[in-house]
This record gives structure tokens, C-alpha cells and sequence, in this order.
């Protein structure tokens, strides 16, 4: 193998791939980036065994005097990559399985590592993928997979469900404490499908995906995804068993609605919530929906103080006084999703579910347990 | 006339010891050390049938070997203890709210105002009993008009000892016994008082140059001359309520568990006790942890944080089946244990609601138990017991 590459080009592709390099593995192998170059192109492939990326640079800004397959250890060489100066870089493999990397006045021998070790990933195509416009995919992810679970102990909740029907395409994240669930309208109709896909896959996804509205393809196989968008691919495993069913879960009538102004409400609860000896984020705040039309949060740690807030909503306040406690940053995470600057929050009873949406954010619903404080 | 006082000393005999014959009966009536296996290490204690050998508690255990070829040791196991000395707490609580626990294995307990007409040998005959025949747990019972002479009662018997030691018995009972069997005093302290011609608990009720005892007692003089006397005016202190360092409940298996679901069955029967054990002391636990002995008598155990703290039957089962399913491979088991620590108070406890839970648990779990809870109240303790092998 032998190229000659615009180094900014080769750092921007492999920056994407490194996306899905392993760090920890027990799999040495898949420590490295796999290159491969063909007559027109150099391909770049990682994988940590959950998800895999595979690249494709293809432009004048690559050389190609042999073509041929490596398998470079990938830590060291995006770093060598990114300090490199000069414009232009120069790898040649040499005897013994060593790569050579000249650029400008440097001269680097890099080890390289054994290419049988390294699994063969199937980056295949279906016949009739799902195609989305990337920016819809992008708020989709973001709206839903924050909400996943991030213990291993109940498996398929640390992913989304996603349910397509037709033109329906319906996204749902849970941890069983709160849910996202965010549906769209597809403009063309496609078979009934529904599939676990891990939130983590999908959190590296939106990193790499660009926010336009070109579309990216969905093939969706036995145990995998693959998102197609351009020259990259992106395959992810899918998480087996059956996603429970949330539906019924949500409640559809709610006495009582507040309209309110939605950075009021988080700075609001931001601050309830900074006077908390719970460790994490998990502060709980209380909700108080007085006769006045007016709420009123607060919180209170015996041992370090009290905050009490007022909020005056947006609307009168529809339905009667309430009293509720939940966990701030279960309120905060969903309402950074949001869009719309004001948010309609829906109640059904005290140690009952609730659930956000908003007037700019169609198909999209929040919901949240509350805690129950004995 | 000033109303005598009744205080009770209960003492567990050999507790270590006896903790393990009663998990595994085939131990009793052999010598028993409890300590490492390694020949070097030292004993931690043993049952009476070993101690009949001069085999002792802080003894070498290839010391103990020599004296006691035949002795089994097994390893400690401070949870299985402190599970014990639980139900025994639990126990005598029933009979007055005036107890005091006064180490893992005794307790005073004031029972002036609770004997309810009965004499105090009958109602020490029947925590004697109804502790050796329920849990199989040996105790020794002094009862006197303070808690010094209680103690000093309790001691003088053992094990199964039922002994009243009231204040005229003093002079005949105690002072004969040598200096170092007066509760308190020091072995460091005894060569000095044997120096000015104390030999025993009379010969210090009784000297008559106080200042001199004093080098040796200190301010302790007059406290330990009054015991002496068989006079104790400390009071019973109910207070230590915060006994409860950790609630959990283990079980072994005589001819093991074979079956991976037998197993599950099993623990969610231990999880389900011990899910009851906290809410009856209104407690919730952070840290669990799941004990297994395999056939081939190998200890494992693993623990893990909660995230919030509870004392709910589902959220600790989840736990145990997750840190089961880490620890065991495919052997028999011949012990299952659970047990919770990191314990606080119930009240102000704050639980986050699961929707998947706030739908089926809540319905079933949640009216089963109000039923069960309402039956048994109406009709006294436990008519009503859940249908798995509990006991």
C-alpha cells in the first residue's frame, strides 16, 4: 500500500471512525483502524463489537500508487495524524508489517497490527431501506435516547424502541423513572417494523451525523442497523426481546394543566435543586399548585437550607391545587428537549404520572414518575 | 417500702458456637472452634464440648488441636451472628420496651413493671425455653434487684442457667468467689489488689482502708466497693435503639439445592423476610449483599448500592437475582443468605415511582399484602402466612 493524502481530509474521516474505536476490548484487533485501499478510494473502518463505522474517502485529495489492506493501531495513529505538519501526507507499508508516515520533515515508523485478527463486518444493504432526512433523525435521537436507562440490570431499556407503521414512525425511550416518546409523520409508507436500538449507538450517531436535509438511509436487518449517510456507514447491533408496552403507561386524561414559561421553569427548578444532600442530580423538588393561580417550588434539606420559588404560568391554571415531588433532574432533562419556549405541564394525581408537551414540538411527550416522600 | 427493682440478665451461651450448631444441627454435641482453618491462626471461640478439653477462645488453633484432636473449626461468619443476636433482640423485645442490649449477645432487661403477676423464675424458665425450642439458641438468665447482680447471676450458671441473686444472698453467694469473677475488674488490676490481701469479692466489700484502694481503683473506688456490696443503682437504657446495623436472614440447606429456580424460590422467600424484617422495624436499606456457601463449602458473597434507599420486597429482589446470577455458576448450594446494611430511618425516606412497577406490583403485591396485613391484625399474628417455603 502506498498514498499520498490531504492530511485535513484524512484527520476529518478518521475523527468520524474514531467514534467507534475500542479503548478497553477484550479483542486487541479492534484497537486498530483498518485501511483499505482500492483503484479510486481509501476506506476506513473501526468497531468496538456494538457498533462499527466504516468511511470513504474518495477525492482528489487522495494519491493512489498501491492499493492494498492495513491494519493500523488506532490510539497512535489519529494522534500522529493530527500533529502532523504540512499539507500533504505520505504512508507507505513497508517489510515486517510496518507503515511508514512521512510529512513535511517528519519520518514515522509505526508498528503495524496483524489484519487476520480483525472480524469481518458485514456492512450490507437492504433492498428497501427507510430514508430520513438527517435532521429529523438527529432531533429524534435527541429527544428520546437521554431518557434510556443506564443500567445493564433491565437490558432493553437502555434502548430506544423504534416502531414504524406505515407513514408512522414512533420512537420511545424509558428508564421506567420518566419516558420520551417522539412520533413522526414518514412522507412515504413503509412496512411495520420495531426494533431495540441501543441509546449509546444512537448518542455516537448524532455525533457524526451532519444536521442538513439530505437523507440518510436506514437498513434495518435480523440483528442490525445500518445508517447510510453519504460516504459514511454507521451499523449498530440491535438489542433482542420485546420492548414493553408503554402505551397504556401513559395516562390520557389529566384534570389538571399549567401552561408555563419554559426557561422560568427550569431556572426555577435549577435552583430548588441546588440545595440538595442527595448525591447526584436526583434532588427532589416539590411542586405546589396553589388557589392563587400561582405554583410555587421549593425544596428543603434539613441540613443546609430551603429554596421556595414562584412561578406564575403563562394561563390560568386549569383543574384544582396539587401537591407533587419529583426528581429536578428528571424535570430538567426533559424539558432541554424542547423547542417551544412554552410548555404545558399535565397532571392526573399526586403519586401519578405526568407528562410535558409542547405547543412547537408536535409528537413529542414527556413524562415523568414523581416520588413519593413518606 | 421502697418497691424492689427486677432486672433481668440474658446471656447467649457460647453465641458464636451456638449460632452455628443452630444453622447445622449435625455440629451439636461435638467440639466446635470457631477461627481460621490455617494451624497458625487463633481460635475465636468454642462450644462447651470443646472447652471440656481446655480448648478456649484466643487460643492457637494448633494449640487447640493438640488438646482437642477431634475439634471442627469453622470459619466466622459475622453475619450469620448478628442475624441471630437479632432475633434474640427481637425476642425479649416482646416482653418490655425497657431493654437494653448490652453487647451481640446479652441483654438487660428491666422487667419491674412487666412481670404481670407472674413470678420472674417462670417467666425466665420461658424465654429460656421458648428460645432454645424456637431458634435454638441457649441462654443463661440472671435476674437480681440491679443490673450488676443480675450479671453476676447469669455468670454464675452456664449454660442453661436460670439463677436469682437478691441482695441477702450477697455475702453468702459472691463474696467467697475470687476477685477477677467481680464484673469490671481488670486482669491488670487483680495481681495489685491480691498484693494488699484481696482475694476475693468479700475481702473488698469489706477493707477497711479505702485510700489505700484507692491507687489502685482510682475513681472507680467506691463504684466497685458498692458492687461489691451487690449495690448498683445504673439505670436500664432503652436508648440504644440504633442496635440495627444491618437486617438479613441466610438459611442452609441439608442435602443442598440442586435447582437454579429451587434457588431463586429460595432467596425470594430470604429477600421477602428481610423486606418484612426492615419495614416491621421501619428501617430501608441502601447496601445488599447475597452470601452463598456452594457444596464444596466455598463462602461467596457480593454487595452492591442501591440507588435510593428501600425496604421494598421488588426493588431488593431485583438486586438479588442480579448479584445471584454473578455469583453462581452451576454447583449445589448448601447456604443462601441476604442481607441489608446502610440502614435508615424510614420516615422522610423518598421513593422514586417506576412506571413498570406503579402498574403490575403496585395492583397485585400491593392488594395481596393489604389483605394479608388486615387478616392478620383481625385475627392476631399470622393466620395468614404466604404459601412459599419460608421456615
Amino acid at each position: 500500500m502506498r498514498i499520498q493524502v490531504n492530511k485535513d481530509r484524512l484527520l476529518y474521516h478518521l475523527l468520524i471512525a474514531q467514534k467507534a474505536l475500542s479503548t478497553k476490548t477484550p479483542n486487541p484487533a479492534l484497537q486498530g483502524i483498518r485501511l483499505d485501499v482500492g483503484d479510486n478510494e481509501l476506506v476506513i473502518t473501526t468497531s468496538n463489537s456494538d457498533i462499527s463505522i466504516r468511511v470513504t474517502l474518495e477525492d482528489d485529495a487522495l494519491e493512489i500508487e498501491k492499493t492494498g489492506s492495513i491494519l493500523v493501531p488506532g490510539k497512535y495513529f489519529i494522534d500522529i495524524v493530527r500533529k502532523l505538519d504540512g499539507q500533504v501526507v505520505s504512508m507507505t507499508e513497508g517489510e515486517d508489517n510496518l507503515l511508514r508516515i512521512e510529512a513535511d520533515r517528519s519520518d514515522i515508523t509505526l508498528n503495524l497490527l496483524d489484519l487476520e485478527d480483525y472480524p469481518n463486518l458485514q456492512f450490507k444493504e437492504t433492498d428497501s431501506p427507510l430514508e430520513i432526512n438527517a435532521r429529523t433523525l438527529k432531533s429524534i435521537i435527541r429527544q428520546t435516547a437521554f431518557a434510556t436507562s443506564s443500567l445493564e440490570n433491565r437490558p432493553i431499556l437502555t434502548g430506544v424502541n423504534v416502531a414504524i407503521d406505515g407513514e408512522d414512525l414512533k420512537a420511545i425511550a424509558t428508564d421506567s423513572y420518566r419516558l420520551s416518546q417522539k412520533r413522526i409523520s414518514l412522507p412515504e409508507s413503509y412496512d411495520p417494523t420495531d426494533v431495540i436500538i441501543p441509546g449509546r449507538s444512537l448518542e455516537e450517531l448524532i455525533k457524526i451525523l451532519e444536521s442538513n436535509q439530505e437523507s440518510v438511509e436506514v437498513h434495518i436487518d435480523q440483528n442490525r442497523v445500518l445508517f447510510k449517510d453519504n460516504n459514511v456507514l454507521f451499523l449498530s447491533r440491535l438489542l433482542e426481546g420485546n420492548y414493553p408496552e408503554t402505551d397504556k403507561l401513559i395516562p390520557q386524561e389529566f384534570p389538571i394543566q399549567i401552561k408555563f414559561n419554559k426557561e422560568q421553569l427550569m431556572t426555577a427548578v435549577e435552583r430548588a435543586g441546588l440545595l440538595s444532600s442527595r448525591d447526584g442530580q436526583n434532588s427532589i423538588v416539590k411542586l405546589d399548585v396553589r388557589q392563587d393561580n400561582v405554583v410555587e417550588i421549593s425544596s428543603n434539606s434539613p441540613e443546609i437550607g430551603r429554596v421556595r420559588e414562584e412561578i406564575h404560568p403563562v394561563d390560568e391554571i386549569v383543574g384544582s391545587p396539587l401537591k407533587i415531588a419529583f426528581s429536578s433532574k428528571y424535570l430538567l432533562e426533559a424539558l432541554r428537549v424542547f423547542n417551544s419556549s412554552e410548555v404545558t405541564v399535565k397532571f392526573t394525581g399526586e403519586i401519578r404520572p405526568f407528562i410535558i408537551t409542547g405547543e412547537f414540538d408536535e409528537g413529542m411527550l414527556q413524562l415523568i414518575l414523581p416520588v413519593k416522600t413518606d | 417500702m421502697q418497691k424492689y427493682r427486677v432486672i433481668f440478665h440474658v446471656d447467649l451461651n457460647a453465641f458464636f458456637a451456638s449460632c452455628e450448631e443452630a444453622r447445622d444441627p449435625s455440629l451439636r454435641g461435638r467440639p466446635l472452634g470457631i477461627g481460621p482453618s490455617s494451624e497458625r491462626g487463633i481460635l475465636t471461640t468454642a462450644n462447651y464440648e470443646a472447652r471440656k478439653y481446655g480448648v478456649n477462645s484466643a487460643m492457637p488453633v494448633s494449640e487447640a488441636k493438640r488438646l482437642c484432636p477431634e475439634l471442627k473449626i469453622v470459619p466466622v461468619d459475622f453475619a450469620l451472628y448478628n442475624e441471630y443476636s437479632e432475633t434474640f433482640f427481637d425476642y425479649l423485645s416482646q416482653y418490655t420496651e425497657q431493654l437494653e442490649p448490652a453487647s451481640i449477645d446479652e441483654a438487660y432487661l428491666d422487667m419491674t413493671d412487666d412481670l404481670e403477676d407472674q413470678h420472674p423464675k417462670t417467666l425466665a424458665k420461658r424465654m429460656q425455653d421458648e428460645l432454645w425450642s424456637r431458634h435454638r439458641l441457649p441462654v443463661s438468665v440472671g435476674i437480681g434487684p440491679n443490673p450488676f447482680l443480675a450479671k453476676m447471676a447469669s455468670d454464675l450458671k452456664k449454660p442453661f442457667g436460670i439463677t436469682i441473686l437478691r441482695k441477702r444472698d450477697v455475702q453468702e453467694k459472691l463474696w467467697p468467689l475470687p476477685i477477677d469473677r467481680l464484673h469490671g475488674i481488670g486482669s491488670k488490676t487483680v495481681p495489685n489488689l491480691r498484693l494488699i490481701g484481696i482475694d476475693t469479692i468479700g475481702d473488698l466489700a469489706t477493707f477497711p482502708e479505702v485510700e489505700k484502694l484507692r491507687k489502685f481503683l482510682g475513681n472507680q473506688t467506691e463504684p466497685f466497693m458498692n458492687k461489691a456490696r451487690g449495690e448498683d443503682d445504673r439505670r436500664i437504657d432503652p436508648a440504644r435503639k440504633d442496635r440495627h446495623q444491618s437486617i438479613g436472614k441466610s438459611k442452609t440447606y441439608e442435602g443442598f439445592l440442586h435447582e437454579h429456580d429451587e434457588m431463586l424460590e429460595a432467596l425470594k422467600s430470604l429477600t421477602r423476610r428481610v423486606s418484612e424484617r426492615l419495614k416491621e422495624h421501619e428501617l430501608a436499606a441502601r447496601t445488599l449483599t447475597v452470601q452463598l456457601r456452594t457444596s464444596d463449602y466455598e463462602n461467596r458473597s457480593r454487595s452492591v448500592t442501591l440507588e435510593q434507599h428501600t425496604n421494598h420486597f421488588y426493588e431488593l429482589f431485583e438486586e438479588v437475582e442480579r448479584l445471584f446470577e454473578e455469583l453462581h455458576g452451576t454447583e449445589a448450594v448448601h447456604l443462601l443468605g441476604v442481607s441489608t446494611s446502610k440502614l435508615t430511618s424510614q420516615s422522610g425516606l423518598v421513593r422514586q415511582l417506576d412506571i413498570f412497577e406503579a402498574s403490575a406490583e403496585e395492583k397485585d403485591e400491593g392488594t395481596l399484602e393489604r389483605v394479608l396485613k388486615s387478616i392478620n391484625r383481625h385475627y392476631g399474628k399470622d393466620v395468614l402466612k404466604r404459601g412459599v417455603n419460608d421456615e
